[in-house]
């Protein structure tokens, strides 16, 4: 283990006063593009990038990963307070973190999302500094089937529950994998469902439809009803933030395994998003009170912000930045950099147990601040967050059409609400709709064509079998409960 | 200049201006990137970037903007729409007229103004690191042995990738299953993990696996190795990497430039404050850094040079396509 | 605003009305997609799936739902004991929430004054009309928004959000 000796010099390298002060910069610049919803951790790095041209690589990487925490933490700030996803991972925490806000527990729900993300940016840090080896000679094993037999499993997880008609779930989840097919094909070059429009070239953003269906969708519903932010008479106090980190341990069930999901959706590359949506997916079906679930309950915040966190690579789009950065930086990205760069790499390692810390501590901090937003009177409130929700669809792309299309989704998941339709599947499908259909196909042609292929291994045909049995378990378990008691009243 | 700035505003939208003798941008210039984050054309900008700044030849920031959607449609469409505007520069390869060959993209190269191509990377074949396989002779006869069960990764489709794979089809008389993938780096992952036969990336792309010894560069498709430099790998630099020619495969060369175009009915002022930009570009220690780590080939072309070269690589493609079914109209 | 009791408001549309509008939708939704995919072949080739099969398939999945929800709708006992989902109120509310929006981006976009003119005007008029703030309040809060959207994303961010004429004349591009 001679990792742990080049960990200890790496913390030598990342507690010098500047690099301290390069994370927290990182983290409150990282939380502020969190925070607003179409600027991500992505462009995060994209804006400080020529700030590193003449940094030493690892002070720049330490201040990128440091903005790339930040990011993660402030986009559950407004998940939570306006049902608003800063970052595409924390879409799940909106399910239950913002009924909880509604109820007046901002505070703890905020304090449980940032406690929960770090505890699983530890634990993922940790599999790193243990596993880094292992883990990337298992990723090797992964090619297209075993990558399309993830999403399925991502996907088994968390479709097939709560009591919304099947026939609505089935809408949902085809109209998030049709819109994911809009644009380019990557397998066959064609432009697919664009309709000749120049807009549908570049495809219909996730983001854009996040901000319609969940910040404007939210605000319509709450208007119709005439209620103005519950959350206006919560009392912030840093006693709350204390209950709550006392409050922790006893989810620990919840904690691990949603860990241990962000750690399996990372070395696979099933990214943060899916991750979270797996992990929410899993907490609810497994859960005691799981009929509670979207009514706001801790666990459903807590699962989703452990994984999404959880191994602390960054997701392909903001690794893939990074990556452009090494480049930049004369630094050639491979598996090679562990032994070339030995004091870049656990630098870089042990700056993330380092800037953790700082994330959450400063985090923290702001959990009264960000809760008194809610104090501002709805009259200017709402205008304010229609402003940033169109602001945020113009930063995704720069295209008057995504403005158009954010409108055209706050209404859709305003009737959705009002139909009972569940959204979940929809922004599920989106996320993972293009890669599972480019992995299907690939497999296809590498395997002619056959179906077999994703039986073809142990490794690929355990994770699909392990779907089938997630997707079709609702079914079992239902249809043994009606054999064995007599149908007992819903609700709770 | 403020009290000005409706006027300017009106004249931006003239074909050229002879009010601005000498133009410089007034404002922040824009870098449209028609590729992924961390991907060729976004390293070529920022490579760019760096140059620009760390000399500082210009007196305006940058901003770069990824618009890879549509596999780079978006971006171009994105430069297309700002016809006049010398304020934005987009960054790309022969995708700005091979794209709209294969797909309907509401945009052709004769919409942009193309201002230099600045360096040409190069395409080899790489087999997996612990490959029998030695030279490109054995890669012949290790695909015909295989008797159409080839496997070739490669970034997108319809793109150089796959027509690089369909020219080796027609050099070496055999028939080659292409695996498109997002990108190159994509591709390599998959080729190290050992679930393909071998890909055609940019040395750019695989260099970090070679170094690590999980996938090996074959031959090159250059009339030359490529220039000498420091090894790579304990044993190779660039250089030692043959020719496909020398080995026998007859394909004489395919590059993919990397070039940097304006919009549409720009000045011609503008026009020549970028070209004299890029060309200063290319002479910073920091650009030949640049090109050199990436193991491309340095070439300059602009004005004239530029055109003929772009209108003969099209011609190229174009005849490719049509012969495999693949064009749009 | 006078105090209603919901009930009391005369109902604009039923739930079952609302149902069947929503799966009417998701049939014209499906449609399209199966339309959009029948540009390219729909089949299982050689070598798998081609371009337009799960485009197909996966309009044909939102029709096979749409037409489902739409029965369920007509038939299902559910819905019969909630006839109401929106009254006149409730929609008058919504309706008045969005019209401004829909100003906003029809000010920003097709007048293409851009988000700066069109977020101020938006927050006044929303500030003074729905909000009955003062229009010194309503001033300092709509510029104020502007400004610091400005600061933060113009010179701070470096991320240009869209501009019209009136920035061009105040010479701020």
């Amino acid at each position: 283990m001679d990792n742990i000796g080049d960990l200890l010099h790496g913390f030598q390298v990342a507690l010098t006063g500047y690099h301290l002060m390069l994370m927290v910069v990182g983290v409150l610049f990282g939380i502020l593009v969190g925070v607003l919803p179409g600027l991500g951790a992505p462009n995060g790095v994209t804006l400080l990038i020529p700030l590193t041209f003449t940094m030493e690589p690892v002070s720049a990487i330490i201040l990128l990963a440091s903005m790339y925490w930040g990011a993660l933490f402030g986009g559950s700030t407004t998940s939570i307070l306006f049902n608003i996803p800063g970052e595409p991972s924390s879409v799940a925490t909106t399910f239950d973190g913002h009924p909880m806000a509604k109820q007046g527990r901002a505070t703890e729900a905020l304090s449980y999302a940032f406690l929960s993300a770090a505890f699983g940016a530890l634990f993922g840090v940790v599999v790193i500094t243990l596993l880094a080896g292992p883990a990337a000679t298992f990723a090797h094993k992964f090619s297209s089937p075993e990558y399309f037999a993830v999403y399925f499993l991502a996907f088994a997880c968390f479709v097939g529950l709560g009591g919304a008609s099947p026939f609505k779930t089935l809408v949902s989840a085809g109209m998030g994998f049709s819109l994911a097919a809009v644009g380019m094909d990557t397998i066959s070059g064609s432009l697919r469902l664009t309709f000749e429009l120049p807009d549908l070239i570049k495809g219909v953003s996730f983001l854009v439809a996040v901000i319609g269906l969940f910040g404007i969708g939210e605000l319509i519903a709450t208007m119709e009803e005439r209620l103005e932010f519950r959350g206006v008479h919560a009392r912030i106090s840093p006693r709350d933030v204390l209950k709550t980190i006392a409050a922790l341990p006893s989810y620990w069930v919840v904690l691990v395994r949603s860990s241990l999901v962000g750690c399996w959706m990372g070395i696979t590359p099933g990214g943060p998003t899916a991750a979270s949506f797996m992990s929410y997916g899993l907490a609810r079906r497994f859960a005691p009170r799981t009929g509670e679930f979207g009514k706001g309950v801790p666990e459903g915040v807590i699962a989703p912000e452990a994984a999404d966190l959880a191994l602390g690579i960054p997701g392909s789009a903001t690794a893939a930045v990074m990556m452009g950065g090494l480049m930049i930086w004369g630094l050639h990205p491979g598996p090679m950099l562990f032994v070339d760069q030995k004091s870049f790499v656990w630098g870089l390692i042990a700056s993330m147990y380092v800037a953790n810390v700082v994330a959450v501590v400063l985090v923290l901090f702001t959990v009264p601040l960000f809760a008194a937003i809610l104090r501002i009177p709805f009259a200017i409130i709402a205008p304010l967050i229609v402003v940033v929700c169109f602001v945020s669809a113009w930063t995704v792309s720069s295209s008057p059409f995504d403005l158009w299309l954010a409108f055209l989704f706050g209404l859709i998941g305003y009737l959705f609400k009002k139909c009972e339709y569940p959204i979940a599947p929809l922004v599920l499908a989106m996320v993972i709709g293009d890669k599972a259909e480019d992995a299907f196909r690939q497999s296809m042609i590498i395997h002619g064509g056959s179906l077999g292929a994703f039986w073809s291994n142990w490794l690929c045909g355990t994770i699909m079998t392990l779907g089938f049995v997630l997707l079709l378990w609702p079914l079992v378990s239902s249809a043994l409960q009606r054999t064995k008691s007599p149908p007992a009243s819903a609700g709770g | 200049m403020n009290k000005l700035a409706p006027l300017a505003f009106a004249m931006a939208l003239l074909p050229a201006s002879a009010a601005l003798a000498e133009w410089k941008p007034s404002k922040a210039v824009e870098f449209v990137v028609t590729a992924g984050a961390g991907g060729g054309t976004d390293i070529f900008a920022r490579a760019v970037q760096a140059a620009v700044q760390k000399n500082n030849l210009m007196s305006q920031p940058i901003i770069v903007t990824i618009k890879g959607g549509g596999s780079g449609a978006e971006g171009y469409v994105y430069t297309k729409s700002a016809e006049g505007d010398p304020h934005k520069l987009v960054f790309g390869t022969h995708n700005m007229y091979v794209l709209p060959l294969a797909a309907k993209v509401a945009f052709t190269h004769r919409d942009l103004t193309p201002i230099a191509a600045m360096v040409f990377d190069e395409f080899m074949i790489w087999v997996k690191g612990d490959s029998p396989i030695k030279d490109a002779k054995g890669f012949v006869e290790a695909v015909k042995a295989k008797g159409g069960q080839w496997k070739m990764a490669g970034a997108q489709s319809k793109d150089s990738d796959e027509l690089v794979t369909k020219l080796l089809d027609k050099a070496i008389g055999a028939k080659i299953i292409y695996v498109p993938y997002k990108s190159g780096g994509e591709a390599d992952v998959q080729l190290s993990g050992g679930h393909l036969d071998s890909h055609v990336n940019n040395p750019a792309e695989s260099v970090g696996n070679w170094k690590a010894g999980k996938v090996r560069p074959l031959c090159v498709f250059n009339r030359e190795p490529l220039a000498a430099g420091p090894k790579v790998t304990e044993t190779q630099a660039w250089s030692d990497i043959p020719t496909c020619r020398s080995q026998g495969i007859a394909i004489d060369q395919f590059q993919q430039p990397r070039i940097a175009s304006l919009p549409g009915k720009v000045p011609a002022e503008a026009v020549a404050f970028y070209q004299d930009l890029l060309r200063k570009v290319a002479e910073t220690p920091e650009w030949k850094e640049y090109v050199a780590r990436t193991a491309q080939s340095g070439r300059v072309l602009i004005g004239g040079d530029l055109t003929k070269f772009i209108d003969g690589d099209y011609v190229r493609f174009q005849a490719v396509f049509k012969e495999e079914g693949w064009l749009v109209q | 605003m006078e105090q209603h009791d919901p009930s009391a408001s005369r109902a604009l549309a039923t739930r079952r009305t609302l149902e069947v509008i929503a799966a009417a939708l998701a049939l014209a939704f499906g449609a399209t997609i199966i339309l959009g995919a029948l540009e390219y072949r729909i089949g299982w080739g050689e070598r798998g799936p081609e371009p337009g099969y799960f485009p197909f398939w996966m309009g044909m999945i939102v029709v096979v739902g749409a037409i489902g929800a739409l029965f369920e709708a007509l038939f299902a006992r559910r819905h019969a004991d909630a006839p109401m989902a929106i009254n006149a109120d409730q929609a008058r509310r919504v309706a008045l929430f969005l019209l401004p929006m829909l100003g906003f981006l029809v000010l920003a976009l097709i007048f293409k004054l851009g988000l700066y003119v069109a977020m101020v005007a938006y927050m006044l008029t929303v500030m003074l009309w729905q909000g009955r703030y003062r229009l010194p309040a309503a001033l300092a809060v709509s510029f104020g928004t502007a400004a610091v959207f400005y600061f933060m994303f113009e010179l701070w961010l470096h991320v240009p959000l869209m501009k019209g004429p009136v920035e061009a004349w105040l010479g701020i591009h």
